[in-house]
């Protein structure tokens, strides 16, 4: 069982983590996803946190453009972070779940 | 006879001018994705033009206001350019840089839109600019740029190198701790504790122990020793504000501690040395209370050694822009949030409003508006109620104030019910409100089907 999480912008993976408008939530087991949630998220308020992370128990983060200072505080062992990643969130979730390997 | 250049440009003669300015300037068509990216452009996002072109702008730009309200879209919508908006993208890097972008339509010769283009502007030396002229206004933790604020800046050096009382007198909100703690922690002292205590706020009996302290046996409850706060600051800087309602008693101690630099803990039979340095503060006019018989004259004459006056917030009102950014900095670290700066009407309202709480009432403004605000520039909605219906703001110099805040609620209401196909439960929780509240809101702006 593994949790994903992708801060979208419409259909598509946010551009910046720090302006997502809400966080995708995907429980998958066996590369197949098993559940998906939305999560909308209150502009300019404490954004997408490691600790909100945490709370949702997200094992991977798969996001767009992230400031040094947030790369900094998402370094943790036990959230794996693929970061500057653009297209249709779906569709990055599907090429993640297939094995596809990003550039970050 | 109107002349016709005889050598228009080519597309590759635009190109290479527009590779030559030093702005960031690319084109889009209609669905938003890149046909033009010049070298500044290049350079300012780190992203190389082959592989921006073709892309979405906001997933090259990545600007704060991409997902929010992008300029380029704006334009589309309005038909109308934009110009100079302040907004900071996302490099390639992680690095954030401030620009300034303008933006406009790009038409066919019949006049269809087709595109749009959108210029952006370097401001991080401006920025830098900006920070280092706060830095010359900011003097500990003060941030001033009133020349009577300077004048005190300029002298609390020396001040602090002496180990004379200092008398600060000024209403309250006026920042009376902080020139405190600046004094103390330009002192040979600093390293020392810095204790404050507000004498108004204990009864006389209490804030004797308080101060002095007591020892074992001084009455029935006094089962240990129990340190004063002159025994705590020892060596360090004791701040004692309100000290105009020291009772009578307790001001014949502390005139004794000035002038013997020695007191005595409660039930003590033996001086303690008080090696402390005194700063007294005050919002009243002590020397006034001398004349009234309120307050000893002889403690009085110790404690205004050197006498600091701190100005309302209403007599620095030069101020106030640089107050307001100081504390949108502050809460930003604070509240870990990305909020830029107060609208123009906002600004406006700040400059014309009295302050009675003076510059904490500023801080305590600013605080409410974080908490309201969910957009990176907070406006008139954002501010207490209180203030916004402020009778001198409304009835003498702004009228149209609490106007335009309500007609900034009714549009944004009025937005969110379209938007939401009139569904009042669906636009409550857009909103942000509770549906009751929000029914109340249409009724009063007759905002009814």
């Amino acid at each position: 069982m593994k949790t994903i999480a992708i801060p979208t912008f419409g259909c598509r993976v946010s551009p910046r983590l720090d302006c997502a408008e809400s966080l995708l939530i995907f429980t998958t087991q066996n590369e197949k996803i098993e559940k998906r949630e939305e999560i909308r998220l209150i502009k300019n308020s404490p954004l997408v946190s490691v600790a909100m992370l945490k709370e949702l128990q997200v094992d991977v983060l798969i996001c767009g453009g992230v400031t040094k200072t947030m790369a900094n505080k998402l370094e943790s062992d036990e959230l794996e972070v693929i970061s500057w990643v653009s297209g249709d969130a779906e569709d990055v979730l599907g090429r993640y779940l297939s094995g596809e390997k990003f550039e970050s | 006879m109107e002349m016709k250049p005889e050598n228009p440009l080519s597309p590759d003669d635009a190109k290479t001018i527009l590779d030559c300015i030093a702005d960031g300037v690319f084109t889009v068509n209609k669905d938003m994705r890149i046909a033009y990216f010049n070298k500044t452009a290049e350079k300012m996002t780190g992203i190389p033009q082959h592989q921006a072109i073709g892309q979405y702008c906001f997933e090259v730009l990545r600007a704060n206001i991409c997902q929010k309200t992008c300029a380029l879209k704006c334009t589309f919508e309005t038909g109308k350019s934009i110009s100079n908006v302040g907004v900071n993208i996302l490099r390639a890097d992680g690095t954030e840089i401030p620009v300034s972008i303008s933006t406009a339509v790009l038409k066919d010769r019949d006049g269809n839109i087709v595109g749009g283009v959108e210029s952006f502007r370097d401001l991080s030396a401006l920025e830098e600019l900006k920070k280092e002229i706060k830095r010359t206004y900011t003097f500990e933790d003060i941030v001033s740029k009133n020349h009577r604020i300077l004048q005190i800046f300029d002298i609390l050096p020396n001040i602090a190198e002496n180990e004379t009382t200092v008398l600060l007198q000024g209403p309250s909100g006026t920042g009376k701790e902080l020139f405190a703690r600046a004094i103390h922690n330009l002192s040979l002292r600093k390293k020392r504790p810095f204790i404050a205590v507000n004498c108004g706020a204990l009864p006389d009996t209490l804030l004797e122990s308080e101060l002095f302290g007591y020892v074992k046996g001084a009455f029935t409850d006094a089962k240990k020793d129990k340190p004063g706060r002159f025994a705590l600051a020892k060596g360090g800087t004791i701040l004692l504000d309100e000290v105009d309602s020291l009772s009578p008693s307790t001001q014949v101690k502390l005139l004794r501690v000035i002038q013997e630099k020695e007191f005595e803990p409660l039930g003590a039979t033996t001086p303690v040395k008080a090696n402390v340095r005194i700063i007294a503060a005050t919002k009243e006019n002590l020397a006034q209370l001398v004349r009234k018989g309120d307050f000893r004259d002889d403690l009085f004459f110790r404690l205004n050694v050197i006498r600091i006056d701190l100005p309302p917030l209403v007599e620095r009102r030069d101020d106030i822009p640089l107050l307001v950014n100081h504390f949108i900095d502050k809460f930003n670290r604070k509240m870990d949030r990305q909020i830029e700066r107060v609208s123009d009407d906002v600004l406006a309202l700040l400059m014309r409003y009295l302050f009675p709480g003076n510059v904490r009432e500023l801080e305590n403004i600013i605080e409410h508006a974080f908490v309201m605000c969910r957009e990176i520039e907070i406006q008139l909605e954002h501010l207490p109620a209180e203030l916004l219906h402020d009778p001198v703001l409304t009835e003498l110099s702004a009228p149209h104030i609490a106007i335009q805040a309500s007609n900034f609620e009714r549009r944004k209401i009025l937005t969110a019910l379209e938007k939401h196909g009139w569904q009042r439960a669906e636009t409550a929780s857009a909103l942000r409100m509770h549906r009751a509240t929000l029914w109340r809101k249409m009724k009063k702006y007759g905002l009814l089907k």
